[in-house]
């Protein structure tokens, strides 16, 4: 189904294209195409859970066009494919495998030199959090992920930068059946779902409120609900500040809101509280501490049943080539820790990782998706990166 | 004759003690190094003990408050952002599309593991409205007959509180530069060379910055083109040019 958004997306570009190139035949700098990619490969051994092996390797090729238009303004696309497969081996036993080939990126652009309006298969993030994001609203990416990736949603998205930067984000999405973020229902199917965000500064940092609405389907509540409740509407807010005082300092809270009662589920709150310095220790120490607090109830803010996370990120940089990360998480109710260490190394074109990591055997973290199983149990993961 | 011959003496006299005035001297420096505005494109090699790591980058600095930086190469790092205005610096990473206001400790840390820091690359502060200055003796560099100078900040929020600097007598160009913290410790040198005319200004085309407390040979920063002096629309200086 996907393939065939990108194929309707191809084509319509294959009909606009001509259009906007009739039209400025004026134009001076050159069209560009540019072909790229990152190929990774890695081998994961988790002593504890079956299989205890894993060998995987992840291709995302990337194209990109160009067309300088009149006056600075620009027409360009992306296309990218997430191709990856995996095997879980249990020795002279079993073999687990499983491969994919998916749309990663798909979209076309105009931009001005104040403006930008994308539509396609796209990425949609914002917010100050680094490791508990609240706003995490369209994309599921995991800070201890090394490569960052994270599926897109389909959607428009138009941005206007005012010159004292301020920005204004607008945007509506359509077609996406998957759970996006840290949502735990599906979108009711063919409802759009509109939103917008403005950011404006503020005495030493900035701030912005975020708003979303959509129309969720309950099934997921279970199955004594009755159908007529598919389609209820879902309004979230959300608030961030960043604020640089001599720390880092940042605070970032959304409010989701159902619009029939839905028990526990009818209210959702969350809010992170970070703050990050670099210590002039050596290299220069980076500190990166986060305090996040989730709550949800029939009534609006009544703080009933809280769970609560803290995270501590230290990055040191060993030598010119090489850093070493680490990220602590505590889960304050099930007083569990989870403990992930990276020590990088940064080359020209190639970058290696040797990851290691001693957490839960179920991750139970509310805040990251469920990639984060990956990392479940303790085990090591060495990874190889190529850009080109 | 004996009247013009004093006068000529005493004129002589008037300009030899102006060269070596040591604010006249980094005022000269301050005019060769300083722009309104620079758009430079530049090459930054990284030598480590066995490996090196180059990037190549696009950047336009106006004063010493606005610069805007794109790095062009390698793969992993191209179409990466960074905006500074006066304090505040924001980056843009391409991998996660997200533009995040990085906070002013970072100013000092290394820019891309590089011996370099942000501040290094991004500012264009004017030595004289930042040191004081006193010529300290005289010698020969690479060839050059060289005024010694040592300079001490004389305003709080400098990187480099001290700095011992070698100027090129005829160009009036720094050739070598050691920076010192408060407590005296030596922190970085930097030796600058390929010393080019542009534009009625000598501008030294490659630096090599060696931060004394890393390993290796230090950064190579290499100036490939560079334009002083050019009107830059305002929207470059804004979260516009953040976006991808």
């Amino acid at each position: 189904m996907n393939w065939l958004k990108v194929l309707f997306f191809l084509l319509l570009n294959g009909c606009c294209l001509p259009v906007l190139c009739a039209q400025e035949e004026e134009q001076t700098p050159p069209n560009t195409f540019r072909f790229s990619g990152q190929l990774s490969g890695w081998a994961q051994y988790k002593p504890d859970i079956q299989p205890k092996g894993w060998l995987g390797t992840r291709y995302i090729p990337q194209l990109n066009y160009e067309l300088p238009l009149k006056r600075n303004n620009l027409f360009d696309f992306e296309i990218s494919a997430n191709v990856y497969g995996e095997a879980g081996f249990i020795p002279f036993d079993s073999l687990y495998s499983h491969g994919k080939i998916k749309p990663y990126r798909a979209w076309a652009r105009y931009s001005a030199n104040k403006m930008e309006i994308r539509a396609g298969l796209q990425k949609i993030n914002f917010g100050s959090a680094m490791m508990f994001r609240p706003l995490m609203w369209f994309d599921s990416m995991n800070p201890r992920d090394p490569l960052q990736l994270t599926d897109g949603v389909w959607g428009l998205l138009f941005r206007y930068y005012f010159q004292n930067n301020a920005n204004l984000w607008l945007w509506t999405l359509y077609g996406n059946k998957n759970v996006k973020g840290l949502e735990v229902n599906r979108t009711h199917w063919r409802t759009p779902e509109v939103g917008g965000r403005i950011q404006l500064p503020v005495p030493a940092g900035e701030a912005a409120f975020s708003y979303h609405y959509r129309k969720i389907n309950a099934n997921m509540y279970g199955s004594e609900l009755p159908l007529q409740y598919n389609g209820i509407g879902e309004n979230r807010i959300g608030l961030d500040v960043r604020l640089d005082v001599t720390v880092g300092l940042w605070a970032e809270a959304t409010w989701t809101h159902l619009n029939k009662n839905m028990g526990i589920f009818t209210n959702q709150e969350m809010l992170t509280l970070g703050t990050d310095y670099t210590f002039a220790i050596g290299n220069g120490l980076g500190l990166t501490f986060e305090q996040f607090i989730y709550t949800s109830d029939q009534k609006a803010f009544a703080m009933d049943n809280t769970l609560s996370l803290s995270g501590i990120s230290l990055s040191y940089p060993l030598t010119l080539f090489d850093n070493l990360r680490t990220v602590v998480y505590y889960d304050w109710n099930n007083t569990e820790g989870y403990y992930f260490a990276d020590w990088q190394r940064q080359l020209n074109h190639f970058t290696f990782h040797i990851m290691a990591y001693w957490n839960p055997d179920k991750v139970r973290l509310i805040t990251q998706n469920l990639s984060s199983n990956r990392f479940a149990g303790k085990g090591i993961q060495l990874m190889v990166v190529w850009n080109h | 004759m004996k009247k013009l011959v004093s006068v000529f003496l005493a004129l002589l006299y008037i300009l030899t003690a102006n060269a070596q005035d040591p604010v006249k001297i980094l005022d000269e420096v301050d005019k060769n190094l300083s722009a309104d505005s620079r758009i430079l494109d530049s090459k930054m090699i990284v030598y480590g003990k066995r490996n090196d790591r180059t990037m190549t980058a696009h950047s336009i600095t106006m004063g010493d408050k606005k610069a805007f930086t794109e790095y062009l190469s390698p793969a992993r790092d191209k179409g990466t952002k960074m905006l500074k205005l006066d304090k505040e610096l924001w980056m843009y990473s391409p991998s996660t599309d997200r533009t995040i206001m990085i906070s002013g400790h970072m100013l000092r840390q290394s820019l891309m593991g590089s011996d370099l820091s942000y501040e290094d690359i991004m500012e264009d502060r004017k030595l004289n409205e930042l040191y004081k200055a006193v010529i300290s003796g005289e010698e020969t560099l690479d060839n050059r007959a060289c005024y010694v100078m040592q300079l001490t900040a004389k305003v709080p929020d400098v990187a480099y509180y001290s700095m011992k600097i070698w100027v090129d007598k005829e160009r009036l160009i720094p050739l070598k530069q050691e920076l010192s913290g408060k407590s005296g410790q030596l922190l970085k040198h930097i030796t600058l060379s390929d010393i080019k005319r542009i534009d009625n200004r000598w501008f030294p085309m490659k630096m090599n910055y060696k931060d004394v407390l890393k390993d290796g040979k230090g950064t190579d920063w290499i100036i490939q083109s560079i334009q002083f002096d050019q009107p830059i629309p305002k929207h470059v200086f804004s979260k516009a040019s953040l976006k991808q």
